[in-house]
């Protein structure tokens, strides 16, 4: 059965049978992209809780235009995003006023995507919420650009702009810890 | 060949460590989903005679009082007997 075809029994029947379909399949990578994000199990716990009511009194708006992982990571990150910006009580990069104009992005992908898996995720874990979340969106689960500006509701050179800003902070401080 | 991608292989380590949530939390949503349709329920059941409520008071007239001038008006009028249908 597709994700659509369980999203259109769940949504005429109110079946739990058809909930429990999508929960078994992305429960675990929600869970663990919550962990990542905020670092603590507990947390992350509850922010699955509350992701997935979510995405069930939502699931009528889900418009088909990309796939239902997509939709529901993009609950997921900013849910999570939400969440950091509320502790720390600050303004993230997120909201910056990012210039809309072309970018050029001269980092090599390779050079982050085949990083050793430790230093990844040490490296990662020094960057704001924002920048990991745009790089877990954009290399972990291969979201277009256009998934993702239409997640954050921003424009598409504004992602790029984001996404090559993200790439020059994870090489500085990757630099900066293995300058081996 | 397949280029590597740490990204994924982290995300498969972060899931082979952590594995599921915690059983209760797939109870937790299930039960707010139920409250949630309940209440849903009741807002289908009842918000239409509310609003038909607050529109009769807005108009100044109501169903109660139509229905009870339409019964005063058959009450006035008197059971049709005459000798044809005795």
């Amino acid at each position: 059965m597709s994700d659509e075809e369980i999203v259109q029994q769940y949504l005429s029947t109110q079946k739990e049978v058809y909930f429990d379909l999508l929960y078994n399949k992305y429960s675990n990578k929600v869970y663990a992209k919550c962990i990542s994000l905020l670092k603590n199990e507990v947390d992350a716990s509850d922010a699955v809780q509350e992701i997935f009511i979510k995405i069930v009194l939502t699931l009528a708006r889900f418009s088909g235009r990309s796939k239902l992982s997509t939709w529901i990571y993009a609950i997921s990150y900013n849910y999570c995003i939400d969440q950091v910006r509320k502790k720390k009580k600050n303004r993230l990069v997120y909201d910056e006023k990012i210039e809309d104009r072309d970018v050029i992005d001269d980092v090599d992908d390779s050079v982050i995507k085949e990083t050793n898996v430790k230093r990844l995720k040490e490296v990662l874990d020094e960057l704001n919420i924002m920048d990991k979340s745009i790089l877990l969106m954009k290399y972990q689960d291969n979201m277009s650009i256009q998934d993702i500006s239409e997640s954050f509701n921003k424009s598409e050179s504004a992602v790029k702009m984001q996404i090559k800003r993200a790439k020059e902070k994870y090489i500085k401080i990757y630099s900066e810890k293995y300058s081996d | 060949m397949e280029r590597r991608n740490s990204f994924e292989e982290l995300e498969a380590e972060t899931i082979r460590r952590y594995g599921s949530p915690p059983g209760e939390i797939s109870n937790n949503i299930r039960r707010n989903i139920r409250v949630f349709h309940l209440f849903g329920d009741l807002i289908d059941l009842f918000f239409p005679k509310v609003l038909r409520m607050f529109a009769s008071m807005a108009s100044g007239s109501s169903d109660q009082h139509n229905s009870k001038d339409h019964r005063t008006q058959n009450h006035s009028k008197p059971p049709n007997i005459s000798n044809e249908n005795l």
